[in-house]
């Protein structure tokens, strides 16, 4: 007789599920449906998936940490806010692998900067909240948030709707990437890893190496993206993805260390 | 950031008295029972555990007591931070929440809430909540201090400012 203890009994019902499961399968042996629209951009749907998980859970995270802190950390609240609106880019790639012509932001510079705002804003929110933390001074804070905002959009315009080139696009992202996007990547690498050097806390500097890796990850953006190259864009958005698994990861560790 | 307070038991031997706002971990408390033990000529020390991450900064004082051997309560104030709180922080502030302690008539009387020797002594359960009343003061002012100062530098300190 075998004896079934009373908290286990889930285990039991899952392994009955699975054996129906497993019976069902073995007997109609199904094939999977074809989905056309994916069979070349199946990858695409795959990272812009995990892209935009990994981006709602670090903002879901944040957004946790600044109610369960009694709201008393502003820049959790303004850093959740920064990575949903930047997971736009994201969702629009879920939609483009689907073939929709609209979700496709290389379709025109207008959809272009319709799904690539949001990383103006993140930027701009990731200096805001870091210098709420280093500095008391609402003017530095200002300054510097609206600074960063205002040269973001400023080559988002200038390079997408003023500056005539042939690819406005792979022009654009030079220029913003590299004045705005690099340098702020860089500077809360380096923040989170400084203070995790001298708190010798593990968290922060995980979340260092997830920004570095982020920062790593965009220098292979605009070169790449080029439509001889673009196969290997896609490498480097493996390697975006996996940045912000860190990225997750060293918010969450640093919580429980601050215990 | 806990702050214990640890006293030698006359039967038990040291334990732990007080500890606030969480309990210490037992492997940190059953060293600082081990280091109540030492006979070291210096009051307040600092012990640093570099595996656990952790800083533990003691002053030992003594409480007249006419009911302990020897007419005197041994205790040990004690903050437990991690490694990046300097100690010297929170010297003054031991120092005086332990003269409070020492200097409030019978607090002796605290150390016997479970009342072995006169349980029904009706100060005991007062001077209890004096304790308690002091001790949970001193926590506030550890709390208060360590947020204005850590080791690393501004950054570090700013960044200690704010819940994560």
């Amino acid at each position: 007789m075998i004896l079934v203890e009373k908290p286990h009994i889930i285990y039991f019902i899952g392994l009955i599920i699975i054996s129906i499961i497993t019976i069902i399968i073995l007997v109609v042996l199904p094939r999977g449906t074809p989905v056309p629209e994916l069979s070349t951009t199946f990858f695409l749907l795959g990272l812009g998936l995990n892209s935009t998980l990994l981006l709602w859970t670090i903002g879901g995270y944040l957004l946790f940490r600044w109610l369960q802190s009694k709201r008393k950390n502003p820049s959790l609240l303004i850093w959740s806010i920064s990575f949903f609106l930047y997971s736009i880019t994201f969702v629009a790639h879920i939609f483009r692998a689907f073939g929709i012509v609209d979700a496709n932001e290389n379709t025109s510079v207008f959809h272009f900067f319709t799904y690539r705002w949001g990383m103006v804003v993140w930027a701009g929110g990731m200096i805001y909240g870091l210098l709420k933390i280093l500095t008391d001074k609402k003017k530095f804070q200002i300054y510097g948030s609206v600074g960063v905002l205002g040269i973001g959009f400023l080559s988002l315009i200038l390079g997408l709707f003023v500056i005539p080139t042939d690819n406005p696009i792979e022009f654009t992202m030079y220029i913003f990437l590299h004045i705005i996007w690099i340098p702020i990547c860089f500077t809360m690498s380096y923040i989170f890893f400084y203070y995790g050097y001298k708190t010798k806390q593990l968290g922060p500097k995980i979340l260092g190496l997830g920004f570095f890796l982020l920062m790593v990850s965009y220098y292979g953006w605009a070169p790449w993206h080029f439509s001889n190259v673009v196969y290997l864009y896609f490498l480097w958005y493996f390697i975006f993805v996996l940045s912000l698994t860190p990225i997750l990861m060293g918010f969450v560790i640093m919580s429980i260390e601050e215990k | 950031m806990i702050l214990s307070l640890l006293y030698f038991h006359p039967i038990k031997g040291p334990m732990v008295f007080f500890e606030y706002p969480e309990k210490v971990p037992d492997k940190i408390k059953n060293k600082m029972r081990g280091f109540f033990d030492l006979d070291m000529s210096d009051k307040f020390f600092e012990v640093s555990l570099i595996e656990e991450n952790t800083k533990i900064t003691n002053l030992y004082f003594e409480v007249t007591s006419c009911w302990a051997r020897g007419n005197f309560e041994m205790a040990m104030l004690s903050v437990i931070t991690d490694l990046a709180y300097q100690s010297e922080l929170f010297h003054e502030i031991l120092k005086e929440y332990s003269n409070k302690i020492s200097s409030t008539l019978n607090m002796y009387k605290a150390f016997y809430t479970k009342g072995f020797l006169d349980e029904n002594d009706h100060e005991i359960k007062k001077r209890r909540e004096d304790l308690d009343s002091i001790l949970n003061e001193c926590y506030s002012k550890v709390v208060e201090t360590a947020k204005k100062k850590v080791v690393g530098g501004p950054i570090v300190e700013k960044f200690k400012k704010f819940k994560w």
